[in-house]
């Protein structure tokens, strides 16, 4: 029979790897956290190309850097939305974002930080 | 549990097996069009997450009508999870089965969240009694709400739990006999095991219960730094024919099928890959 204890200790172990994963935690005590880096990264790659086949002409429009883009946007808001759907609103509006601070950057040199 | 499901595909030598599927493809809107032109397709497996019962494309729906069996395959519903399972998943899963007459419905031996936080990917769940537990709970309900038989399935791992108490084969049996789940058996998983973990395909073949197992997926994946990536967007490697192959030798297989999920190659080019896993099992 299990125990609530046990049920509990499952728990904290799951959501210590899902934060690992997700929102920047430590890896699980005791689990190689090059590995917790390497599934990090896998899921990325994942998201990318769902993201990719969703919005096809997004990705298109950023042609090579549509990776490191992605690469930059995962960084910035690690934990995945729900949904491929949300996910690619989210990093369309991320790479408008990036292009306008770019913009801003090269136009008005002075008022960048 | 000792008779075989309902349901299933009947097996005319009378053994415990469910058969008959035959030759298989996981269908995605990206090669609709292609998948009725496939040779030697006999059924489908549809990822239920994708699918609504309720708005079948009708690519879909035409294969359905021309009595291709349409099997609901769920990434989401987190077996291995420890929160109690989303009302809303299952009954997708049991409307799929409904809409299609579907001989089984599958999921994964995973858990995918915690804590309200969607992992985003199949993840393993440690190897403990504990967790053994959770599933068995899960897994019970599950079954009760869905019409038809469940298979849960092997997941390709990244990493591993130091907890690990039983070896994947024990556990999947373990879970079999507990709760008489059938094995949705992914053949490029055991060999994501044997390269990201040293476990060996062959014997983990030899301790399962084979005559439990409800399907077989076959997918590729590719090597990079070591590590197997199950990426369902390269082409099948030998080695993972080489398990088919194997597990042929020591089963009558009920039903197997290629998952390509992405880089999605020519007609031919998925033809011959279809073509050279029926070579393997026939």
């Amino acid at each position: 029979m299990k125990s609530a204890r046990t049920d509990d200790e499952l728990a904290v172990r799951q959501l210590s790897l899902v934060t690992a994963l997700v929102a920047g935690g430590a890896p699980p005590a005791g689990v190689d956290p090059e590995r917790v880096r390497i599934q990090t990264q896998a899921l990325i790659r994942k998201r990318s190309r769902s993201v990719a086949r969703h919005r096809p002409e997004l990705a298109a429009s950023l042609g090579a850097d549509f990776g490191p883009a992605f690469q930059r946007y995962a960084a910035a808001e690690p934990t995945p939305p729900a949904n491929t759907s949300s996910d690619a609103k989210r990093f369309a509006r991320y790479t408008r974002k990036s292009r306008r601070s770019l913009l801003t950057r090269l136009f008005l040199p002075s008022s960048s930080t | 549990m000792t008779g075989r499901p309902d349901g299933l595909p009947r097996d005319p030598d009378g053994t415990n097996a469910p058969r008959g599927l035959g030759m298989g493809i996981g269908w995605r809107p990206e090669i609709d069009l292609t998948v009725p032109r496939l040779p030697g397709i006999e059924w489908v497996e549809v990822v239920a997450e994708n699918v609504a019962p309720d708005a079948v494309p009708a690519s879909l729906a035409a294969l359905h009508q021309r009595g291709l069996p349409v099997i609901p395959h769920g990434v989401s519903l987190s077996l291995g999870g420890t929160e109690p399972l989303d009302g809303k998943r299952l009954a997708r899963l049991a409307g799929l089965a409904e809409r299609f007459g579907s001989p089984l419905v599958s999921e994964h031996v995973a858990f995918c969240r915690a804590g309200g936080m969607e992992a985003g990917h199949l993840l393993p769940v440690p190897r403990t009694r504990a967790a053994l537990g959770v599933l068995t709970e899960n897994i019970r309900a599950a079954q009760a709400a869905l019409p038809v038989p469940l298979a849960v399935e092997n997941i390709a791992a990244l990493i591993s739990w130091p907890e690990d108490e039983l070896t994947e084969a024990q556990f999947l049996t373990e879970l079999v006999e507990r709760t008489g789940v059938l094995l949705l058996l992914d053949v490029a998983n055991l060999h994501t095991a044997q390269v990201n973990f040293g476990l060996d395909p062959i014997a983990a073949l030899d301790a399962l219960p084979l005559d439990r197992v409800g399907y077989v997926h076959v997918a590729g994946g590719i090597l990079r730094d070591g590590i197997w990536h199950d990426t369902h967007a390269h082409p099948v490697s030998q080695q993972i024919l080489g398990i088919l192959a194997a597990l042929a030798e020591r089963t009558p297989l009920p039903g197997v099928m290629l998952e390509r999920d992405d880089a999605y190659p020519s007609d031919a080019e998925l033809a011959a890959e279809i073509a050279a896993i029926r070579e393997v099992i026939r």
